[in-house]
């Protein structure tokens, strides 16, 4: 299956720009592709804007405007009334709120979550290697607390080990 | 085989057409100013296109809210699409084929 876009029709717009409207690059829904028998996926061309689902229930290129997430229905309501303009509330019971997980072996394994005892936030280390760091310090432009330190000439640079120069 | 299209503004699918391109959406009247292009709203099911080498399965020319249920759609052994989604263009101006639903149990493929 091919979605035309800008490859074949250069002038048609973007979808994500125009959505259905006319002159939009084409749109559309596949659902239950069959992950053997080699089928492929389905062409997408530059603009186009297909969604497709396979027969295990995993999804591609799905967009979800504004949704809540949670560990259990009255915890994800609760996080829904907290949404004042934010793009996704998290909820989550046990501190445990957001985990990122990369490819290494063993995994490396780092939390971003609130502390549910003292409403601290917290960037913890779970798994793997690792430390925190602050690579865009290195580049001139220095983390910067309630207290901002005046560095329009860039001149504040982290020492390495968590202090300023 | 059981095959089933419900006309709503037009159709050019027929059961006998499953060897060749099938053309879900023809806006050809190069008359209208502008419009969307039709063939919308059809229902497909259970259909089986089965096709000569390097073709393409449909051509979705504008098409738009068509569902194709429990297709069965594989281009033997050439490279062409089940089914092409391609935008009508008339006059300058673009019309997409938009909001297409394929539901493909047994598998379609390429």
């Amino acid at each position: 299956m091919i979605f035309r876009g800008q490859t074949t029709f250069p002038s048609c717009m973007d979808y994500g720009t125009v959505g259905l409207a006319s002159n939009a690059c084409t749109f559309g829904i596949v659902e239950d592709l069959d992950q053997g028998n080699s089928t492929p996926v389905p062409v997408r061309e530059t603009g186009a804007c297909v969604t497709y689902t396979y027969t295990d229930g995993f999804s591609y290129y799905t967009f979800q405007i504004l949704p809540t997430m949670g560990d259990y229905h009255g915890g994800a309501f609760a996080a829904d009334a907290q949404r004042g303009s934010s793009t996704l509330p998290i909820q989550n019971s046990g501190s445990d709120h957001i985990r990122l997980i990369d490819q290494a072996s063993p995994q490396n394994v780092w939390g971003i979550n609130i502390n549910g005892t003292d409403g601290n936030l917290r960037l913890n280390h779970i798994a793997g290697n690792g430390s925190s760091t602050e690579t865009s310090v290195d580049r001139g432009r220095p983390h910067r607390g309630n207290r901002q330190l005046s560095d329009t000439a860039g001149e504040l640079r982290n020492r390495g080990d968590g202090r300023r120069q | 085989m059981r095959f089933v299209v419900q006309r709503h503004q037009s159709q050019l699918l027929r059961s006998g057409d499953r060897h060749r391109w099938n053309r879900l959406a023809a806006w050809l009247d190069n008359t209208l100013p502008n419009g969307g292009c039709n063939a919308s709203l059809n229902y497909i099911h259970s259909n089986a296109f089965f096709l000569q080498p390097s073709d393409t399965g449909i051509l979705c020319d504008g098409c738009d809210n068509n569902w194709i249920e429990h297709a069965s759609i594989f281009s033997g052994a050439g490279t062409g699409h089940s089914i092409d989604f391609t935008i009508h263009s008339n006059a300058g101006l673009t019309y997409p084929a938009n909001s297409n639903h394929v539901k493909t149990s047994p598998p379609a493929t390429r």
